[in-house]
């Protein structure tokens, strides 16, 4: 088969943001498929709600709002390093500024882990003790994964900031590691609700 | 054309270069082939990220556990020939039948399409290779572990025996203590995390990879299939694994998810199985509905009728397929309101598969059939399709439900659709794209025998299973007494398993003859319209000499005079590839593709090793988190790519 020419895409860019990027869409589908756990985890949790007569069950204290909302309020806050970062990155900041306002995230994100060693406590239950104990240890734990996932991943991209080779699609990840930490603190609020505050109102 | 102004058209006829010469074409070709050439021997092999070489290894992987499902299978069959038989045991018959059932869902029918898809969807879409290289080829270490450790364990008598969805309380601590069932958990864990890999992939590869001028309505039925079951796989796999998650640790840590004492419920457990297991089946289902469209048009060159009616109908099916869950579980306490909804909407899915049928058929009505095997493995699919839709239709109703459930009428319509729905255009798209993986051709004279055994194999197998379901016989029961009148027809059933043997003998026969002696099969020897085939059988590492520009629905039909409009200008010296637009596919920037590396094989070694350990002991997941870690960190630390892109001074 002949090829016939018809455009020349040398002068075209190598990187690009948001959803003209590849890994903005990798990004994407795996917060989805995280987003669909949590939703089945949430599912879970109020069949599992039906089984008993009193919610928590009778003995079990109502989960403690002292600390778990002082982390809600953390994680809140802990979107605006990140959206700075990806906001310096996109306009092609010199590394170290982008490195140094990831840096500032991860620190949230270590509050936030330490805070949540807190608020399993503040369950006033274990995971073994009934269906209660298990599928609410169970959607911190998630939680958790994805917020030691998501600052460690955080501090590896800074680290690169400051001393990797770093390119311009080096500035992508920078800020699609935002957007991955946007859902962290989203789902987040969805899933305190469900758990702190739910076995007021249900 | 929109795209001509986002990129340096030659506008002015003045500017315009040419056809490109052979010489430049060769020079182009040399280049890229030094480029893309991943090396030879094991040490390369293990190191691939080419979406080709993976897929292959993909599809032979699949139909091995294909074919060791069917000796399974074969040796239920013999157990139930005859009533009494004491061939094999009740013991051995439970995991034999579990084997059965999660090789061929987990490791054999999603799989193989998802491998179908990563091998061809690049290729059809005129892409260099998928978006992710080296995270397909973990997707791909990940399933060969599963299905090993699956195997290996099995052979070990530690198989798993508590049936492919593995109910609770049966599959729970108290009724199945010892290791079978953590076994299946973690196999599980193993194909969805490669199942997943395989979807991101597709869609991330079909949004952003398309060649310039492929509009969201120009993609090949194919490939818009492989999008759609992609993004049921993305929704619905995270079901199973919360579920699998909760039984592992029922049964490791001592959950109380599943067990009614401590307020869980088992009940959750078939909800949440099933919320994944009935779109799994039109994971597997859509797929070989848009291999049976690619088939269909080459083989009546013309136009599939209907295009818009056929992806609405994909996508249509695809949001139903979500809302059929509860059917399994209509033999449980339910409410009738939701006894009624989701006996509408089993019922209410046959309309948009009508519609595609409808379709197909009016396209082979006014194409110009050519009745190759491919076609007539088609052909047999409407057949088997239909009688396994009707006898759903029938089970789709609750009072007639409640009368077959967990008899052999429901082995019989789920092996009618899934073998009639899947392994028959399997079979279809396997004569059809052998050419293009091999650059042979298969024999069709064997090709016939393959078709004819197969499809007369599998109804003496499977119709008579309608009639012991009717007869009151139970699935999943070693033996029967021979009072209960059930051995003739199980008799006969066995002797079509025979014959559905011979035929996948004659298949394997086929495959190995032709891939010898093959009449050599050219670019295209179908004249298809489709961009895998504008490029040499079987495909360069670097797929496409150039990257193509498509002004139409079928490229090659539009190139009739034999010229292929391309872009040029992409590097040759690097793994550079072209991303577009999401809906209209205009050129946006140019890519670097992940080389080859070893990483992701270590990777599958040390996570693999941590998800087995972690049916011992909580601390695999721990261990497993903190290999991944190390493991990651080596796998995205940048390396600098001289004279690409100047670093930046910070």
């Amino acid at each position: 088969m002949k090829h016939r020419p018809v455009a020349d895409v040398s002068a075209l860019p190598d990187h690009a943001f948001g959803y003209h990027a590849p890994i903005w869409w990798g990004n994407t589908l795996m917060i989805f498929i995280e987003g669909a756990a949590f939703a089945i985890l949430a599912a879970s949790y109020f069949y599992i709600r039906w089984n008993f007569d009193a919610w928590p069950p009778s003995r079990t204290p109502l989960p403690g709002l002292g600390l778990s909302s002082i982390n809600l309020l953390v994680l809140a806050l802990s979107a605006a390093p990140f959206w700075n970062a990806a906001r310096l990155a996109q306009r092609h900041e010199r590394p170290v500024v982008v490195g140094a306002w990831l840096a500032f995230g991860v620190l949230f994100g270590i509050a936030a882990i330490v805070l949540r060693w807190f608020e399993f406590k503040a369950l006033h239950t274990r995971w073994d003790s009934n269906a209660y104990g298990s599928i609410t240890w169970t959607i911190l734990a998630v939680h958790l994964a994805h917020l030691l996932a998501g600052t460690i991943e955080t501090m590896l991209i800074a680290l690169v900031m400051f001393v990797g080779p770093v390119e311009k699609k080096h500035y992508t990840d920078a800020a699609v590691m935002a957007v991955y930490w946007y859902f962290i603190v989203i789902s987040w609020f969805a899933l305190y609700l469900i758990v702190f505050i739910g076995p007021r109102l249900i | 054309m929109a795209h001509a102004n986002a990129i340096p058209a030659f506008d002015d006829p003045d500017d315009r270069p040419g056809m490109l010469t052979a010489n430049e074409e060769d020079e182009t070709w040399a280049t890229l082939t030094r480029t893309w050439d991943e090396g030879s021997g094991l040490w390369a092999w293990l190191r691939s990220t080419n979406h080709k070489s993976i897929s292959r290894r993909y599809i032979v992987t699949a139909i091995v556990f294909f074919m060791l499902g069917g000796i399974e299978a074969g040796m239920m069959r013999v157990q139930l020939s005859r009533p009494e038989n004491s061939y094999i045991g009740p013991d051995l018959y439970n995991q034999i039948f579990t084997m059965h059932g999660s090789t061929m869902m987990f490791l054999f029918a999603v799989p193989v399409m998802e491998a179908v898809g990563l091998y061809f969807v690049p290729l059809m879409i005129g892409t260099r290779n998928v978006a992710f290289p080296r995270l397909n080829a973990l997707g791909y270490w990940m399933y060969l572990f599963g299905g090993v450790l699956l195997y290996v364990s099995f052979f070990y008598n530690t198989g798993p025996d508590a049936g492919w969805f593995a109910y609770v309380p049966l599959a729970g601590p108290a009724y199945s203590p010892g290791k079978r069932l953590d076994i299946w958990a973690q196999m599980i864990t193993f194909t969805e995390i490669a199942a997943l890999i395989g979807a991101v992939e597709i869609v991330t590869t079909v949004f952003k990879q398309r060649a310039p001028g492929m509009s969201l309505n120009r993609i090949p039925l194919f490939v818009w299939a492989m999008l759609v079951s992609s993004f049921m796989i993305i929704f619905a796999l995270p079901a199973i694994v919360v579920s699998s998650s909760m039984l592992a640790m029922d049964r490791l840590i001592d959950t109380h998810f599943f067990n009614p004492a401590e307020g869980g419920d088992a009940l959750l457990w078939q909800h949440l199985f099933w919320f994944f297991g009935h779109p799994e089946v039109y994971i597997i289902f859509i797929p070989a509905l848009g291999m049976i469209s690619s088939i269909i048009e080459t083989f009546t060159r013309r136009r599939i009728f209907g295009y818009p009616a056929m992806v609405l109908s994909l996508i249509s099916t695809a949001f139903l397929g979500f809302g059929l869950w509860v059917h399994h579980m209509f033999a449980t306490p339910l409410p009738q309101l939701g006894q009624s909804f989701f006996t509408a909407a089993s019922a209410a899915i046959a309309i948009p598969t009508g519609v595609q049928i409808f379709c197909w058929i009016a396209t082979i009505w006014s194409g110009r059939p050519r009745f190759t095997t491919s076609f007539l493995f088609v052909i047999g699919f409407f057949l088997l399709f239909t009688i396994g839709g009707l006898s759903g239709v029938m089970i789709a109703s609750i009072p007639f439900d409640l009368q077959a459930h967990d008899t052999f009428f429901v082995v019989a319509h789920l092996h009618y659709v899934l073998l009639g729905g899947a392994v028959f255009p399997l079979f279809a798209a396997f004569y059809y794209w052998f050419p293009k993986l091999t650059g042979r051709m298969l024999s069709e004279r064997a090709g016939r025998w393959n078709f004819w055994l197969f499809f007369i194999g599998m109804n003496v197998t499977f119709f008579p299973m309608h009639l012991l379901g009717l007869h009151g016989m139970p699935r999943r029961i070693y033996t029967y007494l021979p009072e209960m009148g059930w051995g003739n027809l199980n008799m006969i059933s066995t002797i079509g398993a025979v014959i559905i043997i011979a035929s996948v003998c004659v298949f394997l026969g086929n495959v190995w003859i032709s891939l010898r002696r093959g009449v050599p099969a050219g670019d295209n020897p179908w004249d298809a319209s489709t961009l895998e085939w504008a490029t040499s059988s079987p495909p360069p590492s670097f797929n496409h000499l150039f990257i193509p520009v498509v002004e139409g629905r079928d490229p090659l039909w539009d190139a009739r005079d034999g010229e292929l409009a391309v872009v040029t200008g992409l590097r040759t010296d690097r793994h550079e590839g072209l991303l577009t637009s999401v809906m209209d596919a205009e050129p946006e920037h140019r890519y670097e593709f992940k080389g080859p590396t070893i990483l992701p094989l270590i990777l599958a070694v040390f996570g693999g090793g941590c998800i087995v350990l972690a049916i011992f002991t909580p601390w695999g997941v721990t261990l497993g988190a903190i290999a991944a870690f190390i493991i990651l960190t080596c796998w995205f630390w940048p390396t600098i790519s001289p004279d690409y892109d100047t670093p930046r001074t910070r």
